[in-house]
């Protein structure tokens, strides 16, 4: 790396927010998924801005030296996304963590690019409010990251994924220029209130790109009321009923529901080999399906109708189930089983909810195909649901990521499968590379993309990868 | 007496290895961000942060960076350097991160360390080859003389025999006599006897097991049972808990089954006030705070045999107190930086960052903040009068011997 281009970030943000350390460029090759730990692909700096006019002198300086910068938020994503590939700037986005407003007549929560989701979630908790969607990964969950991803998680069949309830954003573009989306562009408006402006809804080019098109540096979201009484009910399902299931979950969705989640077999048979829940034999999918109220009464009327969706459609009552695995003590379970817990790859992708018995099976056949439908990979498979979409997550566990045979006999798999449910119908969660299949599938709109991305980043400095042209 | 341990042990990352691979990179040792939805035990847990990663910002400094450098180590695809051990070395090992995660990350560090100084010698720190010549040769962690390790009981004629023993440690033996002292004054006073060992109790070993020396915590284990034993004390007690860990965890591990129980002193505290055997007499009108020691709530004690109750009980019953724990207490107690004498001897500096912290925030509850480790003791005072903060600091066993008044 270029002394002066060191130098120069240190003028930008501190000295002591730079560094070329070994061991501080190797820790960001390690994200949840796998196959990047042994690339080559590493930052030759990093850097840890403080706020959105350092990002954006950052930013001008990459395009100036035609340095690749990478934005990176917890390194929770499951894709290559936030791996310096082509080295360059990595910019760490941890300092830029402040929660800047709640504001309750709006119901909106304003924070940095890097703040902690579960923070987030915190704070609200404390005033009566929710957050839209609960990422499963943990405390380094940033909501700008989150954006770029267009996170997931438990909640989001009540409101949506986080694309669904931005209301601003700002952001800091390839080129180094700051703009702000939504309400809040307004030089003398209400603020963070509402996404639209009277022109195209750019800000959706930001949801789900990857940190391709810009860096995040604030992001406004809606919030909702916590619910006022709320219960968890676990409903199961034999292998065989894979149709009623589906039928069920759409018209929960289509309901009274909060929240759903969806396990197969695996993801309780490790909990239940270990005697933490006990899971009937014939139960193949269990559903843990969170129902709200705004009071007792109006909780009774909303779990009478699900729990008659539920029977009529073949679902077992499995009683203390869902609170046993979604309850407080949910995370108690997971670690007493952890001698089991290990490194996990899967893939993620949507599907229309009623489309799942032919989803389900594909993910069967291709593990059963590839030898990998045992105990030893334990192919979970969880789903979130928002209305008429399913957000899968299938995935294997990895009995050893050092096992170079195994891993990429993983990812060939995951390949393959990706290439059944794309010919399927399915459309993927978030575009990585390498996956032909997906973007020969997507014609002239992966054409327009590029286009996209070329115009707003010229010298192709952004988070560069193979999904844009590579470099 | 025995002259080896009774279990074999594998050493350095070999130690380690298959847990590694098992690390599933999800971030949850960072601590940014309490854990709502699936938190253990009740939902909501205080906004922690992992320490060193709270002062070095880069994430290299995380337990799950860590993991990850080691596994790269351990499976032959990077070799360390100064700034790798430097990750290690500034790690205080305080176990925040195994309160949360199921995997061994504080043990992870000292696996580590045992690499580094077996296998790369270069970059062991010149600070901990003279604590350990200190431990070998002087038998205490300072390189005190060890005849004088028993000054600190003149004058208090204690046995060499009784079913109570106390294991006063190197720090309160020739740093911090008066804690010693109060220590014995206190058990007196609930009517029981206690006994030492005098000059012949050596240092635990524990930190040299932190600095990745285990050769020598087997050496001292096997002396300083041996020497229990034949005291033939039914209950040893500790007023250091890096003391009471090397015993309760390591040194089973390396000679058996103790014959004998072990407990924090403050343990014996809460039990006697409790049962009315200790009496405490004098007003103290003060707004109290308690910093749990890492070593007697986290440090793979367990979760449900931490020693995080009975201190506050003890605390709690002096009249007048107006106890008032900060946000970050018991298992997410901020870390005072000691790190077991070995980053805090490595990185002074940056001990000192972690001890201004800690010491802030018990200023900001209390006027007076108890703690029961010597070395959290030695650091929070430092860090008080480094910030000028109005903030008194004592240790548990002299706050109570006030308040009994002896």
């Amino acid at each position: 790396m270029d002394e002066k281009l060191v130098n120069e970030l240190k003028n930008i943000v501190g000295p002591e927010n730079v560094s070329t350390a070994a061991a501080d460029l190797l820790s960001y090759r390690y994200v949840v998924g796998m196959g990047t730990e042994h690339s080559q692909g590493r930052p030759e700096v990093a850097v840890l801005p403080q706020t959105t006019q350092q990002v954006a002198e950052i930013v001008k300086l990459a395009n100036e030296t035609n340095t690749p910068i990478t934005p990176r938020g917890g390194g929770t994503g499951g894709w290559s996304n936030n791996i310096a590939k082509y080295g360059g700037i990595m910019l760490d986005m941890s300092l830029m963590d402040r929660i800047l407003q709640i504001d309750e007549d709006n119901m909106v929560v304003v924070a940095e690019g890097g703040a902690s989701v579960y923070r987030i979630m915190y704070e609200l908790d404390k005033r009566g409010l929710a957050f839209c969607a609960s990422p499963l990964y943990t405390s380094g969950v940033q909501i700008g990251a989150g954006v770029s991803t267009n996170m997931n998680g438990c909640h989001i069949s009540r409101f949506g994924r986080i694309g669904d309830n931005l209301t601003s954003l700002e952001v800091v573009l390839p080129t180094g220029e700051v703009i702000t989306f939504g309400s809040a562009a307004y030089e003398h408006g209400y603020g963070y209130w509402n996404r639209y402006v009277g022109g195209p809804d750019l800000m959706g080019l930001f949801v789900n790109a990857g940190g391709a098109m810009g860096v995040v540096t604030k992001v406004a979201v809606r919030v909702k009321p916590k619910p006022a009484a709320m219960k968890i009910i676990a409903y199961g399902w034999r292998r065989e009923q894979a149709a009623e299931l589906a039928c069920a979950l759409y018209l929960m969705q289509r309901d009274y529901v909060y929240d759903i989640l969806l396990l197969n077999y695996w993801n309780l048979f490790v909990p239940a080999k270990f005697g933490k829940l006990e899971l009937p034999e014939h139960i193949h999918f269990v559903a843990l399906i969170s129902i709200d109220g705004d009071d007792e009464e109006d909780l009774a009327h909303h779990l009478k109708k699900v729990v008659r969706q539920c029977g009529e459609n073949g679902g077992e009552d499995l009683g203390k189930l869902g609170t046993q695995a979604m309850g407080p003590p949910n995370y108690s379970i997971w670690l007493s089983v952890s001698p089991w817990m290990q490194r996990i790859q899967g893939t993620y992708f949507y599907s229309p909810i009623l489309k799942f018995p032919e989803v389900y099976d594909t993910w069967e056949q291709s593990c059963r195909d590839w030898g990998f439908w045992n105990e030893r990979y334990i192919p979970v498979w969880f789903s979130f649901h928002d209305r008429n979409t399913m957000s899968p997550y299938p995935m294997l566990s990895v009995t050893n990521p050092e096992d170079k045979e195994e891993t990429e006999k993983i990812f060939a798999f995951l390949m393959d499968f990706n290439d059944r449910i794309t010919k399927l119908g399915c459309t993927q969660y978030l575009i990585a590379d390498p996956m032909p299949m997906v973007t020969e599938s997507l014609g002239p709109l992966y054409d327009l993309m590029k286009r996209v991305k070329h115009f707003l980043d010229p010298n192709n400095i952004m988070n560069p990868s193979e999904i844009y042209g590579g470099r | 007496m025995s002259t080896s341990p009774s279990v074999t042990r594998i050493s350095g990352l070999e130690r380690v290895k298959d847990q590694l691979t098992r690390c599933i990179a999800c971030t949850e040792c960072y601590g940014r961000g309490p854990h709502l939805p699936f938190a253990d035990g009740g939902g909501v847990v205080p906004n922690w942060i992992c320490p060193i990663l709270d002062q070095f910002k880069f994430i290299s400094y995380s337990g799950r960076s860590q993991q990850y450098m080691a596994r790269l180590v351990a499976y032959g695809h990077a070799e360390p350097d100064e700034s790798m051990a430097k990750v290690f070395y500034t790690c205080t090992t305080c176990g925040i991160c195994d309160s949360i995660c199921p995997r061994p990350l504080a043990d992870t560090v000292c696996a580590m360390r045992e690499e580094i100084r077996s296998n790369y010698a270069s970059l062991y720190p010149g600070a901990l080859m003279t604590r350990e010549s200190n431990i070998r040769d002087k038998k205490n962690f300072f390189g005190a003389s060890p005849e004088a390790r028993d000054r600190w009981s003149e004058g208090l004629d204690v046995p060499m025999k009784a079913d109570i023993l106390y294991f006063a440690g190197c720090y309160a033996s020739y740093r911090q006599p008066e804690a010693a002292r109060a220590v014995v004054k206190l058990i007196r006073a609930a009517g029981q006897e206690v006994a030492t060992v005098g000059a012949e109790e050596w240092c635990c070993g524990q930190p040299a097991a932190l600095a990745g020396n285990w050769q020598l915590i087997e050496e001292m284990s096997l002396h300083n049972v041996e020497k229990i034993k034949a005291s033939g004390a039914k209950r040893v007690v500790f007023s250091c808990p890096e003391c009471y860990r090397a015993f309760k965890v390591d040194y089973p591990n390396i000679v058996g089954e103790l014959p004998f129980e072990v407990a924090h002193v403050s343990e014996l505290y809460g039990e006697w006030i409790r049962a009315g055997k200790l009496k405490l007499t004098q007003e103290m009108q003060q707004t109290v705070t308690y910093h749990d020691p890492c070593f007697l709530v986290r440090q793979s004690l367990g979760r449900r045999q931490d020693v995080s109750e009975p201190p506050r009980s003890a605390i709690s019953a002096v009249p007048g107190v107006k106890f008032q724990d900060m946000d970050l207490n018991r298992r997410f107690a901020y870390c005072c930086g000691a790190g077991g004498g070995v980053s805090g001897d490595v990185y002074p500096e940056a001990a000192a960052w972690f001890a201004a912290k800690r010491s802030t925030q018990a200023a900001e509850v209390a006027t007076q903040l108890i703690t029961a480790c010597p070395r959290c003791y030695e650091q929070l005072s430092q860090g008080a009068r480094a910030e000028g903060l109005s903030l008194q600091v004592s240790d548990i066993s002299e706050f109570l011997a006030v308040a009994a008044g002896l």
